[in-house]
């Protein structure tokens, strides 16, 4: 019988139109009001148009931007699987003599328009701002183009996850639960597991796998790091993401056409998929519980005790969802289950626990080694200044060192999150010959290792670890257009160099005092300048700071005739007003030999009870009029008098 | 035709279907009785093309209805909750039902709904009874070869019950509609269906065309002259004896007339064949078994 009805369903499209047309037409005025209205408001107004940068169109409000983006999408196709999670509704649909492909690409399709014509309307009327209006300084074609093109990506992205789990769940309200977790999952595991690794290994480098730029992992955490004036996507991370894109359509289709509508209203219509969600819920819940007890407490018996709370707190949850009722006790074996096999991993982990935790790279193996305190510095090009290369230890006897210091700090007992004294972290990363990297992470105490500590200076004192932890040794003195200069904290006042010859004199002295640092010594000096290099590079720049103890640098500012200006001396002080922690009583000193002892001793901050906060008056000058602390012990004996009184 | 052979489901553990079998001829009406949960609803659901069956087979003009659009445009389901689009008028939801069947009558449709005197508002505000004459105007614009419908009677006051069977038994005796209808209360199928079938936890536990029926069992009260001899009784096939004073019921299977003569050539006192509803015979029929009949059906 040749059938009259047309394959492409106009009744389904109507009614798709009306259930979830609302959503597309509020996304288009949330969008015109961000945009286009934004940017003519701007415009029209003489002062904010002054502020208005060229570029992007990720300029404005891209928070809001970004919001919209993945939460559209997923309201829009929860509203159009609705029909899948209530039974009266999928019998009638499903009664109806339509193929369940065919609806799913009529959901589909749908979907992708109602989010196409928000942002594509916008985009045009951004084109004819563009084209016929002087706002066209502002942005150009490009800027709308990738505006378009990216909005597009990270909306259809969630509209294909979310018809993803629509299709899991049979569930209503676990659908927009479940499409959160789908998308954030990725990013979330590989961060627990690296949290909980770093709990079970010690040296496991935590910050090491985490820069691995996790976010990467989730379209959520991803495109929020890139709604920024200049996106910085990487074709690689888009091309997976529209790989995913197209596993997630095929996959909710297969679902489909395998779903068992007697199972709409269950949480996971799927029976294999049930106990995926039982232990993934269990096992994330554990290591949750792990990690937050191993924070607060370091003790590993606390940590424990986390996970057995945690995975017990997770398996309630996951069960009272499956069967949608707290009443779970009957399925205590699937618990048990768990229990075990979680037995089993542990052990597993206790086997290779020691072998990884002893592994030292045998020198003959090493190319080269990174030893400090945060190897994101060296390893982020984005973090490094222009013209900087991170710089790694490659002398034998260097690393020869840095391998006797690795074998200590494994002995060395893990540092408590609450001990006092100095303490190091330490990162140490060797690359090897065969291409491989070997990093390691400690936190010990210098004290309570005496070893320790005197092997940790050493590195420390070595011209090797300050080239390699430095940025100045790397940069190209003629990357240097200018140095700014600045006062310390009592005095407002700063310089800027740009005389080519003084800038190298400098870069030199600074590099010489950092040789000649002995990080055993705690500088005397309490009052520090800084220094910025500016580099005609991406407007990057090298900040350092110094003080008198830096003779080098001192000497370069004084033969320059700027140290006088930077420096305060205590006849460039008229005043002195010391009042008491508590701020009921004050006392001025005008006294030059007491201000000259109070300006010795001044600190930033001191939290003693006995301390006093200071503010100076300059003769010349201008100054900061921010606050000091000086200690009672520290005062000059006649104010001391002073103050009993 | 409809033919189901040894179909079983499963609910995730629970065997909702237990090896049901049955056939529904063409221009026929079956019957589906049984309690509630009994499975009715889930034959209903595999037959419409929702479910789909773990074992055995389903054949509708001898094709599976699963995922068979053709098929699926000559079959109408109708269920015990009905279901329409939110916000939709009366004529939106023909308009909805023409674009998905291609047999479709819209004079029909709109001749039903004056008939039914149904205004043309949205579907949702009307009474229950409103709502389902909607949805039987709704099945029959459609001209489904197979119409299945999950306790379509109830909650139907008597004057439009009887329309609608009216209009049932019309479009069974013009088109050759064969329609599947299920129940569980024996008396109301007893006048529109041919055959009618039991289903008792997942199970068919009887099948019966109910003319055969009402023509092989009789209900007879007679007396006979004090000490008459009974032994001819002993011939008979009789599924139920009561004797109240010198009254003999009897409840035979037998045909009609041929029970009459045998009677009638006692010469008793008084003879009278007596009408017999069906879920009598039912009872007397299944005999031990039938008492559960009673439970199933109130």
């Amino acid at each position: 019988m040749p059938s009259k009805t047309s394959s492409i369903k106009k009744q389904i499209i109507l009614h798709d139109v009306r259930q979830a047309g609302w959503l597309s037409v509020l996304y288009f005025l949330a969008l015109l009001l961000i945009l286009p209205i934004q940017i003519i408001i701007q415009y029209s107004n003489p002062q904010a148009q002054e502020y208005m940068e060229k570029g992007n169109l990720f300029l404005y409000i891209p928070e809001v931007q970004w919001l919209l983006s993945i939460t559209v999408p997923v309201l829009l196709g929860i509203l159009l699987l609705r029909y899948l999670h209530k039974k009266q509704v999928s019998d009638f649909i499903h009664s109806m003599p339509v193929k369940r492909s065919s609806l799913y690409h009529h959901h589909l399709v749908v979907g992708m328009v109602l989010l196409f014509i928000p942002i594509m309307l916008n985009a045009l009327i951004l084109l004819g701002l563009q084209a016929f209006s002087g706002i066209g300084d502002y942005f150009n074609i490009m800027h709308v183009f990738s505006w378009l093109g990216i909005m597009l990506f990270l909306n259809i992205f969630m509209l294909l996850a979310t018809f993803f789990t629509g299709m899991v769940t049979g569930m209503f309200s676990m659908h927009f639960v479940l499409t959160y977790i789908l998308v954030l999952l990725p990013a979330g595991l590989v961060l627990l597991l690296i949290a909980n690794m770093s709990i079970l290994f010690v040296g496991y480098p935590m910050e090491y796998y985490a820069d691995m730029a996790i976010f990467k992992f989730s379209p959520i955490s991803y495109f929020l790091i890139n709604f920024t004036p200049d996106p910085e996507l990487s074709w690689i991370v888009m091309s997976l993401y529209a790989a995913a894109g197209i596993l997630l359509y095929l996959a909710a289709f297969w679902l489909y056409a395998n779903r068992r509508m007697e199972a709409t209203s269950q949480a996971i219509v799927y029976p294999f998929m049930r106990p995926v969600f039982r232990y993934g819920v269990t096992f994330c819940f554990m290591m949750v519980g792990g990690y937050y007890f191993h924070a607060i407490s370091s003790s590993f018996a606390w940590v424990i005790f986390g996970y057995v709370a945690g995975s017990l707190l997770g398996f309630i949850v996951a069960e009272a969802i499956l069967n949608k009722t707290w009443r779970i006790y009957s399925n205590y074996k699937s618990y048990l289950v768990f229990a075990v096999s979680l037995a089993v991993v542990l052990i597993a982990v206790n086997l290779v626990k020691e072998n990884y935790e002893n592994k030292i790279p045998s020198p003959e193996n090493i190319v080269k080694v990174y030893f400090g305190d945060s190897y994101t510095y060296t390893e982020a090009p984005e973090y490094l200044e222009a013209g900087i290369k991170p710089l790694f230890f490659t002398d034998k006897q260097d690393v020869e060192l840095v391998r006797d210091l690795h074998e200590q700090a494994i002995e060395a007992p893990r540092a408590d999150n609450y001990y006092e004294g100095e303490l190091r972290s330490t990162f140490i990363v060797y690359e090897l010959k065969n291409g491989k990297k070997v990093a390691r992470s400690y936190t010990y105490s210098l004290d309570d290792n005496p070893e320790l500590k005197s092997l940790q200076y050493e590195i420390e004192g070595s011209n090797a670890y300050k080239y390699a932890n430095n940025a100045v040794f790397n940069i190209a003195p003629n990357e240097i257009y200018a140095v700014d200069v600045q006062s310390n904290d009592i005095k407002q006042s700063s310089a800027r160099i740009s005389d080519p010859e003084l800038i190298n004199a400098l870069i030199e002295a600074i590099k010489k005092d950092i040789e000649l640092e002995d990080p055993q010594a705690d500088s005397e000096e309490l009052l520090t300048y800084s220094l910025d290099l500016l580099t005609n590079k991406d407007q990057g720049y090298y900040y350092a700071s110094f003080d008198d103890s830096d003779k080098n640098t001192i000497q370069v500012l004084q033969d320059a005739g700027l140290y006088d200006d930077l420096k305060v001396y205590s006849e460039d002080i008229s005043r002195i007003d010391l009042e008491n922690f508590e701020r009921n009583n004050t006392v001025t000193v005008e006294d030059p030999e007491e201000i000259k002892q109070i300006l010795n001793h001044v600190t930033y901050y001191s939290e003693e009870e006995d301390s006093y906060f200071v503010t100076f008056n300059l003769n010349r000058g201008r100054s900061t009029g921010e606050e000091m602390s000086i200690e009672y012990e520290d005062l000059p004996e006649s104010i001391k008098n002073q103050l009993e009184e | 035709m409809i033919k189901a052979v040894e179909i079983s489901k499963r609910f995730d553990r629970k065997q909702v279907l237990d090896q049901v079998g049955f056939q529904v001829r063409k221009g026929t009406i079956y019957g589906l009785l049984g309690s509630n949960g009994a499975g009715k609803t889930t034959i209903m659901r595999i037959l419409a093309g929702i479910l789909k069956h773990d074992k055995g087979c389903v054949l509708v003009d001898g094709k599976t209805v699963f995922e068979n659009v053709a098929l699926k445009q000559r079959i109408i389901f109708m269920p015990d909750i009905l279901y329409f689009l939110p916000q939709y008028t009366v004529k939106q939801m023909g308009q909805y039902y023409a674009d998905m069947y291609a047999n479709w009558d819209q004079q029909r449709y709109d001749q039903l709904i004056s008939q039914f005197k149904l205004e043309n508002k949205k579907v949702s505000t009307f009474s229950k009874g409103m709502q389902r004459q909607v949805a039987f105007c709704l099945a029959l614009a459609a001209k489904p070869d197979y119409l299945i419908m999950d306790e379509p009677l109830d909650g139907l006051d008597a004057v439009v019950r009887q329309r609608i069977k009216g209009l049932l038994i019309n479009d069974v005796a013009e088109r050759e509609m064969t329609v599947l209808i299920s129940s569980h209360n024996l008396r109301e199928m007893e006048n529109l269906c041919d055959d009618v079938g039991i289903v008792h936890k997942g199970k068919m536990i009887l099948e019966r065309n109910l003319d055969d029926m009402k023509t092989e069992v009789q209900k007879v009260q007679f007396a006979l002259r004090k000490g008459q001899d009974v032994s001819f009784l002993e011939e008979l096939n009789i599924l139920h004896q009561e004797k109240r004073g010198s009254i003999h019921l009897l409840i035979v299977k037998s045909d009609h007339q041929e029970l009459e003569e045998i009677l009638a050539a006692q010469n008793p006192v008084v003879l009278d064949m007596l009408p017999l509803s069906l879920e009598e015979i039912f009872i007397y029929e299944m005999g031990g078994a039938g008492y559960a009949i009673e439970n199933i059906l109130d």
